[in-house]
């Protein structure tokens, strides 16, 4: 009998007798509990979920989180939470916890070939040290690399970057936020000269219309939607129109759905701009003074490997990123091309239809916010589509205002804040900074006190390509932390599985979980979750927002954090710097890198004192000093004066996160716009100054095919995708039995009509193929998706179901962000007999 | 689940009517009690009780009326507990009000 | 007498083969390789039993049927039983007052539309039994007090 009903039974025993016995119990004895019992300690926090960045509130009691709900002070949400924020008080209590380090071991020595057994921090830590160092000796700095995550804290991305940049000096960091973000963030950096988004979550009170691009709010931002919904609602001359290759729960809430083939959102973006262009709609004024135009390469290839033919046959496959100055006349005459004709035969979408959504664009009274996600990000033409979004409102001057708004929607909860802002991509470094600049690393240098001419120069590995060249045996020692590749990575069994089991490699996995990955690897860590930690995110808005640590990880388990400054430790300069660097600087000789990276001045300037003495915090108490307030400090040097600036640190765990630029202790909810944007000048009314002219970028580009499309054989579009219930590849949420029972398993949503033509009935077993690779899994026909003939829909959140064995590893070629939503397959029912033969 | 009763009767427990399909072993049972002491004699009552394991006292009155609850592994504890209150000094009556087992 | 809480113990982490094979739905297939058969669809639950919730704040559980149940701009299904309104005729539990509340914790005269899309925080279960027990801790084990004796 579990505890809590033995308490309700004991009471309700004495209440009985009581009763009988004329008695007056005190209170106590009855089925109330008072006092100082009942107290929960509350305190506040992002949700651990998506880019929407909802504030909860934690109630903790006796070292356990016992219970969540939304945040009534947190602007993003005010209360609300989605059905995974609900549970976020089970997500660390999966039974399975990894609560100790693991390593494959025979006879006391790492040994690939064997079985994962437990062993002590020092042990994992000193086979770590001894393959990094052994790579790095062998093969340069080229070899090792990292593959982090846009869930990575604030604090967690920094330290990675300086570890790998200033301490291994090697560019090979890159997040999984390649796999959800990449496209949006390079269509920021190519229009705007800086990343994310210039408006904020109050447009959506703003504005008159939404058009939502390839993105499945209702599912996918729930909270985000509600706002949306409560707007259109309210007030009766708003509209949603959403546009997606198949039905879904945001387009049954929309008043026009446009479900359109495949890869063809680009022409219809170019048919809008066509349409305002010829409808006297462009906003002249506006184009003259803001913005300038230029013309994209075409026949840019899909990023697949280079002996591939499609990248053979494409003409501009090494010059995907490149474009050419042009004028107004000529990018009118390029769209000229998308009339209404041709863009209904090529859509699928109705004449009417397409021209409902272009007036919603071209009503100069009609206050527009486009939304869009993974549909349009995770594109074999992901950085146009984004362009042409930027393109329609840049025309009309659409933008920076209330409810004016193109949106990047944002997946992760801190792809913005860790992976785009503290720049962990292979190309990046802090505040927009490039790794290939010069100018760019010796500002970096200078803040981060090291040697001049220290940092690699040289673009890193992608994430696809630290796929490929795990495979190839090029890259050897290798960290994950915070997700979970091996499930999410396209063409998984050919191009990602080998290269972790490949001899020459050693992979360590950092997780709470034991999850796909971690089970591949050779080493893995017990990492502590969320409130176990200190953090800090930073939403799609632009919002920053901090956590103290509210209970401690299990075991020994420990953040990533903790991790990367410890591994720190094991190195010292001469082991992994240059020796010239070091001939030349002899005062950084034989210095650890923990010492370089963390006890620079910066990092430790911070003492434990400042802390506050009711909150835990396991890293800084192992380090000496308050560790996240000195990493993002000196993080926050970069960014300040520089249209990145953070307020100080301190505040942000006074107050519900604040949307940077912070000046003078201001947020800033627009962007680029005078009035609303601190940098804007006087007079200037819009401001891109991102851009050394100060202009936005109008890019002309056209419709180009997806890389696989169905043929004879493989006859279905095969989409990728999450649902509501599960967060990417499940190793929370299927933890969770709620949330496990509330969606049981991944199921290939299908059409009726096809599923008859193959013989094939709800609920059916069946294997979906592709030229890659095979999974099975059940037919539905019915449900929250309603597919179009041709093509099927499975999420990725069942391990069980790897749909990414037959995914396609073709990537936008500029932006190397992989298209999870287009590739070829076909179905076949599995037969009894096989079945029997099991 | 448990089967629930609100009041058995002593005939009830004594009858060894069986109560549930779960073993010895598996079983946890919570009963409430009136134990019906001489007033004069409440103090020594109270104090006997407080050693009979499982049983916890949950007040009492000057009339000598005490309430308490008993929990035990098994029927036949149920049983002998009732029947060691009984016989202690002092108590006038025992009686089962309550009985839930799991 | 307080619960023993359960901590994850290293026997299950020994060997992460055998691991993967109670759980290929969280581990994966073992080998990754393999093809792993998909289990039947599972049923709903739909006894319209309450489930206890894990904390006050938790949204309800759906415990009947709601499929082809309309959530569209013309229709929503279930606030035509559980908005207050309907509750006598319908007898369904009464949508939390929380639903009544805009953006600023003022009341309205009626349901609030931020709160338009019940499925985004109340779901149907299927019968499907856990992948791994989870060792999250109901407030109420924790704020029972030791017995007193007198």
């Amino acid at each position: 009998m579990d505890v809590s009903r033995r308490t309700v039974l004991k009471a309700q025993a004495a209440a009985a007798a009581a009763a009988v016995a004329g008695i007056d119990l005190p209170a106590e004895a009855q089925n109330l509990a008072a006092g100082e019992d009942i107290a929960l300690k509350w305190s506040k926090a992002p949700c651990r979920f998506c880019g929407t960045g909802c504030g909860v509130m934690v109630g903790v009691k006796d070292g356990r989180v016992v219970a969540t709900h939304g945040d009534m002070q947190a602007e993003v949400n005010r209360g609300l939470n989605c059905v995974k924020g609900y549970f976020l008080s089970k997500i660390m209590y999966g039974a399975d916890r990894l609560t100790r380090p693991l390593m494959r071991v025979r006879d006391g020595k790492f040994d690939k070939s064997a079985e994962l057994q437990p062993v002590s921090w020092d042990q994992a830590f000193d086979e770590m040290a001894r393959q990094w160092k052994r790579v790095l000796r062998e093969k340069g700095p080229k070899a090792v690399g990292m593959f982090g995550s846009g869930q990575w804290t604030i604090f967690e991305g920094y330290a990675a970057t300086k570890l790998m940049r200033a301490g291994f000096r090697s560019n090979n960091l890159d997040p999984n936020a390649r796999h959800c973000m990449a496209s949006a963030a390079v269509g920021f950096i190519r229009t705007f000269g800086m990343d994310e988004p210039m408006g904020c979550y109050d447009d959506f009170e703003h504005a008159d219309a939404f058009v939502l691009w390839g993105s499945n709010m209702a599912e996918m931002h729930p909270i985000l939607w509600t706002r949306v919904i409560d707007r259109r609602l309210s007030a009766p001359h708003v509209r949603i129109a959403t546009l997606s290759t198949y039905g879904h729960r945001t387009t049954e809430l929309s008043d026009q759905s446009l479900i359109f083939q495949p890869g063809t959102d680009l022409a219809i973006l170019n048919f809008v701009a066509s349409y305002i262009i010829q409808n006297g709609a462009v906003n002249r004024d506006f184009v003259d003074r803001h913005v300038k135009f230029r013309i994209a390469n075409t026949d840019i290839g899909y990023g697949l490997r280079p002996e591939h033919v499609l990248e053979q046959r494409a003409s501009h496959a090494d010059e995907a990123a490149v474009s050419q100055p042009s004028d107004f006349d000529a990018y009118a005459r390029m769209v000229s091309d998308y009339n209404l004709e041709k863009t209904a035969e090529l859509t699928g979408v109705s004449k009417e239809r397409l021209l409902t959504l272009a007036k919603m664009y071209a009503d100069p009274k009609t206050k527009v916010m486009s939304l869009w996600t993974m549909g349009l990000n995770q594109h074999v033409r992901g950085v146009w589509a984004n362009h042409l979004i930027y393109n329609i409102h840049l025309l009309t001057g659409k933008i920076s205002e209330p409810g004016n708004s193109p949106f990047s929607l944002t997946g992760q909860p801190s792809a913005c804040g860790t992976a785009r802002e503290v720049g962990t991509f292979a190309h990046r470094l802090p505040a927009d900074m490039q790794v290939n600049n010069p100018e760019h690393r010796k500002h970096a240098e200078e803040i981060w006190k090291l040697p001049p001419g220290l940092l690699n120069g040289e673009i890193g590995y992608h994430a696809v390509l630290q796929d490929r060249m795990l495979k190839d045996g090029k890259l050897n020692a290798y960290w994950i932390m915070c997700n979970n590749n091996l499930q999410t990575a396209p063409n998984t069994n050919n191009e990602t599985y080998p290269g972790y089991r490949n001899p020459a490699n050693f992979i360590v996995c950092s997780d709470p979980y034991p999850t796909v990955t971690a089970m591949a690897a050779d080493v893995v860590l017990p990492t502590a979750m969320w409130v176990e930690k200190e953090g800090a995110y930073g939403n799609a808005e632009r919002r920053t927002h901090m956590w103290r640590q509210l209970v401690n990880a299990p075991g020994d388990a420990r953040s990533d954090l903790w991790q990367l400054m410890e591994f720190s430790k094991r190195f010292t300069t001469d082991e992994v710097w240059a020796p010239d660097t070091l001939t030349a600087h002899p005062e950084y000789k034989g210095k650890s890198l923990f010492d370089v990276l963390w006890r620079n001045g910066s990092v430790d300037a911070f003492g434990l004192d400042e802390i506050g003495a009711d909150h835990e915090n396991v890293e800084s108490k192992r380090f000496g000093f308050y560790v996240q307030k000195g990493l993002f400090e000196e993080y926050a040097a970069f960014g300040r004066g520089h249209g990145h600036d953070l307020a100080p640190f301190d505040r942000y765990h006074e107050v519900r996160g604040l949307r940077w630029p912070v000046v003078d202790g201001k947020e800033t909810r627009w962007r680029y716009r005078e009035g609303h944007d601190p940098y804007v000048e006087k007079g200037a009314g819009w401001q891109f100054y991102g851009n050394p002219d100060r202009r936005a970028v109008v890019m002309a580009a056209p419709y180009e095919p997806p890389a696989e499309a169905p043929d004879q054989e493989y006859d279905l579009w095969l989409v990728t995708g999450r649902v509501l219930e599960h967060w990417h590849s499940g190793s929370m949420t299927m933890r969770v039995p709620e949330l496990y029972r509330a969606f049981t398993g991944a199921v290939m949503f299908m059409h009726p009509d096809d599923a008859q033509k193959r013989g094939l009935r709800r609920g059916q077993e069946v294997r979906i193929v592709s030229r890659r690779g095979e999974i099975r899994s059940r037919v539905e026909t019915r449900g929250r998706n309603t597919m179009p003939p041709g093509r099927v829909f499975v999420p990725f959140f069942d391990a069980s179901q790897l749909i990414n064995k037959a995914t396609l590893d073709a990537t936008d070629p500029i932006s190397k962000q992989t298209d999870f939503k287009k590739c070829a397959v076909k179905v076949i029912g599995v037969a009894m007999t096989e079945r029997g033969a099991e | 689940m448990a089967r629930e009763q609100a009041c058995w009767s002593r005939r009830d427990l004594l009858g060894g009517r069986p109560t549930s399909s779960l073993g010895p072993g598996d079983e946890h049972h919570i009963s409430g009690l009136v134990v019906h002491a001489r007033p004069e004699r409440l103090a020594a009552v109270l104090a006997s009780l407080g050693a009979i394991p499982g049983l916890e006292v949950h007040g009492d009155s000057p009339v000598g009326k005490i309430v308490a609850t008993l929990e035990t592994l098994t029927q036949d504890d149920v049983v002998r507990r009732l029947g060691e209150i009984g016989e202690l000094p002092g108590v006038l009556s025992t009686a089962l009000v309550y009985h839930r087992f799991d | 007498m307080r619960r023993l809480l359960l901590s994850a113990s290293a026997a299950w982490l020994v060997a992460g083969a055998l691991f993967a094979q109670e759980a290929p739905r969280l581990t994966g297939p073992e080998p990754f390789n393999k093809e792993t058969p998909a289990p039947p669809m599972q049923r709903q639950v739909t006894d319209d039993f309450r489930r206890k919730r894990n904390y006050p704040d938790q949204p309800p559980l759906i415990p009947h049927s709601i499929e082809g149940y309309a959530l569209d701009l013309n229709a929503n299904k279930c606030l035509a039983c559980h908005a207050r309104k309907f509750t006598e005729q319908s007898q369904a539990p009464m949508i939390s007052v929380t639903h009544y509340q805009d953006r600023e914790g003022n009341t309205l005269g009626g349901v609030s539309p931020r709160r338009y899309s019940c499925l985004a925080c109340h779901v149907p279960q299927t019968g499907a039994q856990p992948l791994v027990p989870n060792t999250f801790v109901d407030m109420d084990a924790l704020v029972e007090r030791e017995p007193r004796g007198r």
